[in-house]
Formats: structure tokens, sequence, C-alpha cells
């Protein structure tokens, strides 16, 4: 009898550090995936950023219509995340929804404001917005690069510790 | 893009480019020349010459709107024509776009206010005769021709199938196409054409580059006829490229009366001028020598 009750609670406790192991690897999960998803904006704000140079380009030097534009651009970030998909069917207008799920509405702003000349002034007024939407943007870039690394680290042990902690609380 | 275009051809054009209302109206009128938006007044279409009120009328932010959508929403594609007061859709349809002009060092530089949007549709087809060419062959490409007639006639169709004939084969001329309104040049009838096509270039500028580093053996220029073209095309006349242009006028004293015409005559860049009329769908051509240049005025 005392043997099958030393049995089962091994079992028991077997179950308890599978169920802790569960939590704490859940945590760290959501940890990296947060931290990846930083990556990942910080990769679309890039191609963004080369978009922008791209568009500055083509207008000034070959007029070309946006919608061609956008059509012959390729890009593997801005393919995976739907946004050139976006840009191709209607330009920033229908792309920006898309996009500020992956940018900081401070970001999106300066994009809402290049949407706005973009194919409706003339070539130097939208060179101007092409040129003040690259200065901002490659500033906030800077400052995201820089921080990258620090912020993925942190959310990556803000995990680990989560997952510690609600370790020890069910424990 | 052809300019053999019918009128449902155009309207496929238009389409996605005009609201629906337009679009069902030009539907309605087959034989529509023309329709003409004006910003907080009743639009026009002119049929066979005479004007019909549909009895529409757009606000000039509805104009912009429009002039924006016909841009296929990129407006620099089309900033050089709009400020010289046109644009081209798919090198076939002209709208001609005239408003609140920006001046800067007395060249427009842009459009504030639109007042008015005019759609020129394609409603007869071409003609398809080549007087020009004949007459081409006749002086072995050898001297300068001008073909003048009024607007509408077809200069610039006859110059078309002109240069494209020549540059062909049996002809095989090395031909450049002074293209400064995107108007002369048909990919399709031009397919197998030895034709070096110079598109946007300001005249004088284009001449100067066509002679120096395409040596061409005939230049095919559409409507000349302003002081600076003029120095540009005189500054050429002694290359040995014969030039094919044409002019607006409606008779051989009304071309006299132009200073800048009568200077190329003068001084005889063209051998031969040519009124164009059109008969029936058949070009004609009333030619006339211009023996008189230099000391001696061109007789009338």
């Amino acid at each position: 009898m005392e043997g099958k009750q030393n049995a089962w609670n091994g079992e028991m406790d077997m179950l308890n550090v599978i169920g802790l192991f569960l939590v704490a690897a859940t945590t760290t999960s959501f940890g990296m995936i947060y931290a990846r998803g930083l990556r990942i904006r910080v990769r679309v704000m890039e191609s963004i950023l080369l978009l922008i140079t791209h568009i500055r380009v083509q207008i000034d030097g070959f007029r070309t219509p946006l919608r061609e534009l956008y059509c012959h651009y390729h890009d593997a970030v801005l393919s995976e995340t739907g946004i050139l998909e976006a840009l191709r069917l209607g330009g920033f207008t229908v792309a920006l929804p898309r996009i500020r799920m992956y940018m900081e509405d401070e970001d999106v702003e300066i994009l809402e404001r290049l949407e706005e000349q973009l194919g409706k002034t003339s070539t130097r007024e939208q060179m101007q917005s092409c040129l003040q939407a690259e200065q901002s943007l490659s500033t906030h870039l800077a400052s995201e690069k820089e921080a990258l690394p620090q912020r993925m680290r942190l959310y990556t042990t803000l995990g680990v510790c989560c997952g510690i902690l609600l370790d020890i609380i069910l424990i | 893009m052809t300019h053999d275009i019918t009128y449902q051809n155009a309207l496929s054009l238009l389409r996605g480019r005009i609201n629906e209302s337009l679009l069902s109206l030009l539907e309605e009128y087959p034989a529509c020349e023309e329709l003409r938006l004006r910003a907080g007044m009743p639009i026009s279409i002119t049929i066979d010459g005479k004007n019909i009120l549909p009895g529409i009328s757009f606000s000039e932010e509805e104009l912009r709107e429009i002039l924006f959508e016909l841009c296929d929403h990129s407006i620099h594609t089309h900033e050089e024509t709009l400020c010289r007061g046109y644009m081209m859709i798919g090198n076939a349809i002209r709208v001609a776009v005239s408003g609140q002009a920006i001046v800067h060092q007395q060249a427009v530089t842009a459009i504030g206010k639109i007042y008015c949007l005019t759609i020129r549709m394609p409603h007869s087809p071409p003609c398809t005769n080549d007087p020009l060419t004949q007459k081409l062959l006749e002086t072995d490409f050898s001297q300068g021709i001008l073909l003048f007639a009024p607007p509408g006639v077809g200069k610039t169709t006859q110059l078309r199938i002109s240069a494209s004939a020549v540059a062909s084969f049996p002809h095989l001329r090395r031909t450049v196409l002074m293209d400064t309104r995107g108007e002369l040049f048909d990919s399709t009838l031009m397919k197998n054409a030895l034709i070096d096509r110079m598109e946007g270039y300001p005249r004088d500028v284009g001449m100067e580059i066509a002679i120096r580093t395409l040596a061409p053996q005939l230049i095919f220029c559409d409507e000349i006829g302003d002081a600076i073209e003029a120095q540009a095309i005189l500054a050429m006349q002694n290359t040995g490229v014969p030039l094919v242009a044409s002019a607006h006028a409606a008779n051989a004293y009304e071309l006299w009366q132009r200073p800048p015409l009568r200077l190329l005559l003068d001084a005889g860049v063209f051998r031969l001028c040519g009124r164009l009329r059109r008969e029936n769908g058949i070009f004609q051509i009333e030619w006339r020598e211009n023996k008189m240049h230099g000391t001696e005025k061109w007789i009338c």
C-alpha cells in the first residue's frame, strides 16, 4: 500500500515538474517572440526607408508613375509582411494600416505626411517630402537599432524571469 | 501604344481614370470629338463641330481629382507637359489643361487652380495614303519639306506614316523622330523601322544631340514654329540632314506671316512646302516649291 502511495507521489512530482517546465518555457517563448517582433519592426523600418529613397530617385530621375514603381519594386521584408502587395493595390493609402502593425505611431505619422504629398504635388515638393521622411525615419531607425540588442535581451530575460516567478508561486 | 486607336479603345484607356458618370456620357455619345469640363460651369461635348450641354457640372476640387486620376495618381510623370498645357494618356489621348499658372522666371512651373480639362477623343480612322513619302522618294530624300495645315487635318498622322515608311524596308533610312510631345511615335507602326526616337527633348537641344550623336539621314519634327526652334534648325541646315516638319497655318500667306517660319523659308531650309488637306479620308498635298529663298521673297 505504502509502495503504491510512493509511486503515486512520484508520478505527481514528475507531473508537477513537467507543468512547471511548461510554464517556464511558455513565458520564455513569449519573451523571445516579442524580441523577434522588435527585430522585424527594425527590418520593416529599414525596408520602408529604402523604398522612400527608391521613390525619390525614381521620381527625380525618371518621373516614374507610382503604380509602375511599386509593381517593379522588390523587397523580401515588405513582401513577407504584405506591405508591398498593399502598396501595389493602392499606394500608401492602402498600405498604411498594415504598416501601422509594424511601426510606431510616430513613424506612421511621418509616412502619413508623405502620403499626402506623394503623386499629388510637383516633383520638387515630393522630393522635399521624401527627404524629410528619410531624415526623420533614419534618426528613429538609428536609435532603434542601437537599442535593439539590449531590448531583445531584456524581453528574453523578462520571459525567463516571469516563468521562474510563476513556477515559484505555483510551488 | 498605338495611335490608330478606335473610340472604344480610347474608352477602355479612360476606364478607371475617369468617374463612371463621365464614362457613361462618352459611351452615350460615340461620335464625341471632345469632352470639355469647366470648373463650376456646365460641361460640353463637341460632336461634328457642334457643342452639346449634357447638364452636368463639376467643382474645381472635382476637376483636380479628375486630373489626379487621369495622371494615374502621379502628377510628377506629366509635370513637364502639364506646365505646357496638356497631358497624354497612353500616348494616344490628349487632355488639354488650363487653369491658374504659377510663373517663375517667365516659365510656367505649376498650375495652381484647374479651370478647364479638355479630353480630345479619337473620332475617325486615320488616313493611310502617303503623298509625303512619294515626294521624299521623288527628291531622293535630299530636300527639306514643310507640311502645313490648320489643326485637326492630320499633319501628325501624315508625318507618322511617312517616318515609318522611309525608315522601313525597302528605303531603310536612319530616321530621327523629334517627338517633343510624345505624339509622333507609334510602337505598332514603327516596329521594324530604323527610328531613333527623342521624346520630350526641347527641339533645339534635341536637334543638336541628334545631329552630333545619332547621324540621322532624315529628321521628322512636328509643329515647329517658335524662334528658338527656328535658330536651332538654322544651325543644322548645312549638316546634310534634311528636315521634314509640320506647322500650323491655313495657307501659304499665314505661313509667311509667322516670323520664325519666314526665317526658315528665307534661309532655304525647306525647299518644298505642302498644304495638307484631307478629303473623304484621303490625304492630299498641294506642293509649292520654295525657289525664292535667300534675298528674294517667297511668293505666296
